[in-house]
């Protein structure tokens, strides 16, 4: 799947797996694999537990180009290989033939240095434990051949002027082999060790049961693309360990390894074919409410978020699912369960952002509660109403409505379908220009005519909620050139005066989940060919590029001519890294639009 | 009630047991925070490379923040307060007291108690009060509906904090325009302005007050008493003379008191703490909580400060720090057994319930366990794996062969061993004699094969090699007091006391002057260590070297009195500057008050 002469690097998706917590990946700045372990989400820039990776000859370097697919990463050489292998319990395999692996501790901040390592020391048992503070512990453990470690300090013995470790292979088979642990409290080597190949058949077995058990295929013509998102789908999602109570989905690894709370209902949706996973995923937030019903914004290792929130996307996509599959994985008792859960953090969003009118409409106070950093439509400030916070509440209160339903609570059934009918109507009617939706301040009833994308995102409505003329008209508009690329939707009007692709969000660029909202509204609004034809223009540009959450459409900006001036970060493409925020928006275009009929 | 506390905010905050919110008085000293610092949190990159990095530091002045956990100084979430008169900002002075914080101007005063967990409450009169913040990206500043004015101060980045403004009288208003062009709100400027009668009343929370459904508010001098009645009972653990400095070391273990995370549904902090500080290091460690327990004159309150130690253990170890956000396992000095044996000797003890002395024993029991199975590389051999589990990681030990063994260690686990054998027979469980022999292995090893003589040494676990070490921590083992020979004590306190090795006006050097690595202003290399100075002076006093211990107390005392409870005092010529209010160490408070216990005991 990756290496010299495939389609994609691990400057994009990492090498790791479902449950792992190491990530390999290729460096940035120079032709080398790093590996790390990611349980500390911090962002690469910034991580000290990076060992940087040689095969060496006699002691000495010598270069290697490298190959991975799924379950395997290979280091070849002229002289020899050096193969390595996860599995979901901390491990992280490695083995050669015909030339040594050296991991050299090289931190990203300060750059070269040895810094986040506290201490190297020989343990009991015969392996090494490497200390790395916050980021965790390593365990090396030496199965065959022989291991060094050279961990000299200054004069002073303040710090280590080197961190190394040597794997070298046997003088009469030339082979190595280790096994490398990671974890934050202690261990000692296992008694038993599988074997190489079999953690590596594991490890691929787990892919593929991941993929036939949860994902419908995809739409003819778009295999490869589907295997490297549901590949980096599964491999974001988290060991049952620290914070993470159960399963969840990391927006990114190398790159703030967290799970945001919305982004675990954008990873149900490609759930088609195991819709009951999806719903778990959806669910995962809920075991960290708040007393007054909030949900986090995000959930890492250490524990979730205490301030801040993102939007409550719950409902949009479980009604996808429920749109797609039926309603029968919501059994009866998850439906029991999670109502009075499901229907407090709706109530939160209806009592706590409620505007005042006397009805449920809400607003929002700060961009983090949208989902959208640096949408044009919060240009006059804050609080304001929008027409996608609207649509996320009908939506949840439709789902509110299904889940009452199916666990026996029919008068409050009605009573939320009722609710969700008169907010579509405050929607269609109030917020509604009769050319676009509009937001709306709260405070002062002044509406803020944006051109941002996000008002076209309540066209996730559907047609049985979104009359024809408003689809027709949003339809229209935004698949004309003054949105659409041959790579996807900008996220601002060109014609707009705050289009811009260089330091924003959605601002202008073309952001992958962004189109996947529109186009998941399109096709539900009966515009099926207007969604299939932004899902290709997306789809072709993720084949290209990689599963990279944004891009700009041009190398100028619209509104000066000017050549964009982006971050001056490394990073894998012009800014945004990859991520399975984006890989499960590609999946649902592959999977849930692209198909025919 | 804290009389005589008057609270200098350039040096310590002005805050509350478990509260979310602290005030401090910036006046740059240490260079200030550069906007380049402030804007960044310490595990994130800058988005905005291209960006005017715009003024330097902070203008002087009070400022509020919300607490942060971690240990780093994070600057975001800060809110500056400037009094006004007719809209104009006015000359003003504060005294700020535990209970509260006063500001005059005039004929005008403005009142700050933190009435609440994550609350505040200020009544005015005479006076406005304005808060002045820049903003970043992601961040938010709204009037709600209902007049409720909020903050939202942490960035992209979840770090800094929430400030909800609820008027009770008077008004508010928010000035804060939102840039598209940039993508934030650039500043906000909060007013809480007077009503005709020229007064007003505010809270502060954390969170949107309408989640707490509040159906009317506690007049603020009944939230008043409150406070006071709180740091009363708090200051009651203590038992400790009445002075200045008793108080202040008080306050500052009052203020870094933080109660267990009982909203987590994973939570780090599993119970209630000490952490140790509220601008550097706010977060417990671990190391430390013997030392807050040895100072509590309180034995269920001591005990219950073990207890809360022990309820983070997991897969046998305990962490080394712990806060809301993070915690870190790992090894440190295991002074558990010091503490747990002056414990029971206090009057009381003997009533304290024996299900939490089981409790206890199970804990201790088990963790004791983890370093046999860890640290131990042969039958009683106990090293460190790595130069900072000693608790100070400059110490010279990091000079010698890791694994190392090291005298300090073998004295806490010799302790640890014999306060496991008390807790058993106390709980009524069986092997006491066990442990008693253990610790009795141990002290065999320490003075038949670390002691060269002349003093105590290091050696290799593995190599095997001795080092000849210049630390203070060498010098631990008085904490044994009558189980040393009185040879080997009475060698250690001449040391200690000779002012060419370890004696300074200002108490023990953690590293020996005659040493070719001693260095004056480091922790653990030269300085002198506050919670150091508690053990070695607790020792000498059990080894009947009171004459010794009386003069480093003194000096330690006199230090602290001069300097402030800092946990590292340099020895000589004056203390290197701070950032704001970071001149206050619940640690060094404790050790204070533990020496201070310790005079006329002698």
């Amino acid at each position: 799947m990756f290496g010299t002469n495939e389609r994609f690097t691990l400057r994009q998706a990492v090498f790791t797996r479902e449950a792992s917590f190491w990530a390999m990946y290729e460096d940035f700045k120079e032709p080398v694999l790093g590996v790390t372990v990611i349980k500390d989400g911090v962002f690469l820039e910034n991580r000290q537990n990076v060992l940087i990776l040689e095969a060496t000859l006699n002691g000495a370097p010598v270069p290697y180009t490298y190959y991975s697919d799924e379950s395997l990463l290979r280091m070849d050489t002229a002289h020899g290989t050096v193969e390595f292998c996860m599995d979901g319990a901390g491990q992280l395999r490695i083995r050669g033939r015909g030339v040594g692996l050296r991991m050299r501790v090289r931190a990203e901040k300060p750059f070269g240095s040895t810094e986040g390592c506290r201490g190297v020391y020989p343990t009991a048992d015969g392996a090494w434990e490497a200390d790395f503070g916050y980021s965790g512990k390593i365990l090396f453990v030496p199965l065959d051949g022989a291991f060094l470690v050279s961990a000299p300090k200054d004069g002073e013995g303040r710090f280590y002027e080197r961190v190394v470790f040597d794997f070298l292979p046997d003088v009469k088979n030339g082979a190595f082999e280790a096994v490398l642990h990671e974890y934050m409290t202690w261990r000692g080597r296992d008694r038993v060790y599988e074997s190489f190949d079999a953690v590596r058949g594991a490890t691929a077995r787990a892919f593929e049961d991941f993929v036939n058990n949860n994902l419908k295929p995809p739409a003819k013509g778009w295999e490869e693309l589907y295997r490297y998102a549901a590949y980096t789908v599964w491999s974001h999602r988290t060991a049952v360990c620290g914070a993470y109570l159960d399963t969840m989905a990391m927006y990114q690894q190398i790159w703030g390894g967290n799970c945001m709370g919305w982004q675990q209902s954008y990873n149900a949706m490609p759930m088609l074919k195991n819709p009951a996973e999806g719903w778990r995923l959806i669910r995962t937030l809920f075991a960290h409410q708040r007393p007054s019903g909030q949900i986090p914004g995000s959930v890492a290792y250490y524990g979730a978020g205490s301030m801040g929130m993102q939007p409550a996307f719950q409902g949009l996509a479980l009604d996808w699912l429920i749109h797609s599959c039926g309603e029968d994985f919501l059994t009866p008792e998850s439906c029991g369960e999670m109502y009075p859960r499901f229907t407090k953090w709706l109530n939160f969003w209806l009592k706590y952002r409620n505007a005042g009118y006397g009805d449920d409409r809400v607003y929002i106070i700060n961009a983090n509660e949208s989902g959208w950093d640096d949408a044009s439509e919060y240009v006059k400030g804050f609080p304001v109403e929008t027409p996608d916070l609207y649509a996320f509440m009908i939506l949840m209160m439709d789902c509110a409505g299904v889940l009452a339903r199916r666990s026996g609570r029919h008068d409050e059934a009605e009573s939320w379908t009722k609710r969700a009918r008169a907010l579509n109507d405050r929607l269609c009617g109030d917020l509604w220009n009769g050319e676009r939706f509009f937001a709306y301040l709260t405070n002062t009833g002044e509406h803020v005519d944006s051109l941002s994308l996000a008002t076209y995102q309540a066209l996730v409505l559907g047609d049985k909620r979104i009359p024809k003329h408003i689809s027709d008209k949003l339809a229209e508009s935004v698949m004309s050139p003054d949105y659409l690329t041959d790579i996807g939707l900008t996220t601002e009007s060109l014609k707009s005066p705050y289009c811009h692709f260089g330091y924003n969000f959605v601002l202008g660029r073309v952001i992958t989940p962004c189109n996947m909202l529109t186009a998941v509204g399109l096709y539900r609004c009966g515009k099926r060919e207007e969604a299939r034809e932004i899902c290709r223009n997306v789809c072709s540009n993720l084949l290209d590029k990689g599963l990279l959450l944004g891009f700009q459409p041009f190398d100028y900006e619209p509104t000066t001519g000017e050549p964009v001036v982006g971050y001056t970060i490394p990073s894998a493409s012009d800014v945004w890294p990859w991520s399975a925020w984006a890989a499960s928006s590609c999946l649902v275009m592959l999977t849930g639009i692209l198909p025919d009929d | 009630m804290g009389e005589g506390i008057a609270l200098d905010l350039k040096k310590v905050p002005f805050s509350r047991r478990n509260a979310a919110y602290l005030f401090f008085e910036e006046d740059n000293s240490g260079g200030g925070i550069s906007d380049r610092e402030r804007f960044r949190h310490d595990d994130a990159p800058l988005l905005y490379s291209g960006e005017d990095e715009g003024e330097t530091g902070y203008p002087p002045g009070l400022y509020i923040t919300a607490s942060s956990h971690g240990s780093t100084i994070r600057r975001k979430g800060l809110l500056r307060l400037i009094p006004t008169r007719g809209g104009e900002p006015a000359d003003y002075t504060y005294r700020a007291a535990p209970e509260k914080l006063t500001i005059e101007s005039g004929d005008g005063v403005i009142e700050i108690i933190l009435d609440g967990d994550d609350s505040v409450r200020i009544r005015g009169r005479g006076l406005g009060l304005r808060f002045f913040t820049r903003m970043e990206f992601m961040e938010g500043a709204a009037t709600l509906p209902d007049g409720t004015v909020c903050l939202e101060i942490f960035g992209i980045y979840f770090v800094g904090g929430s400030f909800y403004f609820r008027r009770l009288d008077g008004g508010i208003t928010l000035d804060a325009a939102y840039n598209n062009q940039t993508c934030r709100t650039e500043s906000a400027t909060v007013e809480l302005i007077p009503s005709e009668n020229g007064t007003f009343e505010t809270a502060i929370f954390s969170i949107n007050p309408n989640e707490y459904e509040i159906e009317s508010y506690k007049p603020f001098d009944e939230c008043l008493a409150e406070i006071e009645g709180d740091f009363d009972a708090f200051r009651r653990r203590y038992g400790a003379e009445d002075t200045r400095l008793a108080a202040l070391c008080e306050y500052l273990l009052w203020i870094s008191y933080q109660d267990m995370d009982r909203l987590s549904a994973a939570p780090n902090l599993k119970a209630d703490m000490i952490f140790s500080g509220r601008i550097r290091d706010v977060l417990a460690k671990m190391f430390h909580q013997p030392l807050h327990s040895l100072a509590v004159a309180d034995s269920r309150a001591a005990l219950g400060i073990l207890l809360d130690a022990f309820a983070h253990i997991s897969d046998r170890m305990l962490p080394t720090e712990v806060s809301r956000n993070r915690i870190l396992f790992g090894a440190f000095p295991p002074a558990f057994g010091l503490a747990l044996l002056e414990l029971i000797k206090r009057p009381g003890a003997e009533t304290l319930p024996t299900e939490q002395l089981r409790a206890l024993y199970d804990g201790m029991a088990e963790h004791f366990g983890w370093w046999r199975t860890a640290r131990s590389l042969g039958e009683n051999s106990f090293s460190y794996n790595m130069p900072r589990e000693c608790g100070y990681d400059a110490a010279t030990y990091a000079l010698c062969d890791f694994p190392l063994e090291t005298p300090d260690l073998y004295a806490w686990l010799i302790l640890y061993a014999e306060a496991l054998a008390a807790l058993a027979a106390a709980a009524g469980l069986g092997g006491a004699d066990e442990w008693t022999a253990c610790a009795k292995g141990l002290l065999d090893t320490l003075i038949s094969e670390l002691w060269d003589g002349d003093s105590f040494v290091c050696r290799g676990a593995l190599s095997g090699r001795v080092f000849k070490c210049g630390s203070a921590l060498t010098y631990l083992p008085i904490i044994l007091g009558e189980r040393l020979p009185r040879e080997i004590a009475a060698k250690l306190a001449a040391d200690l006391g000779d002012g060419a090795k370890f004696m300074s006006g200002r108490g023990f050097l953690s590293e020996s002057r005659e040493g070719p690595y001693f260095s004056a202003g480091e922790s653990g290399r030269g300085a002198v260590d506050l919670p150091l100075q508690a053990v070695l002076i607790l020792g000498l006093c059990a080894a009947g070297h009171g004459d010794t211990a009386a003069a480093a107390a003194a000096a330690v005392i006199s230090a602290a009195e001069t300097f402030g409870v800092r946990d590292v005092i340099v020895p000589d010529g004056e203390q290197p500057a701070r950032a704001p209010a970071d001149n206050g160490d619940s640690a060094a408070a404790s050790a204070l008050l533990a020496i201070l216990a310790s005079r006329g005991k002698e």
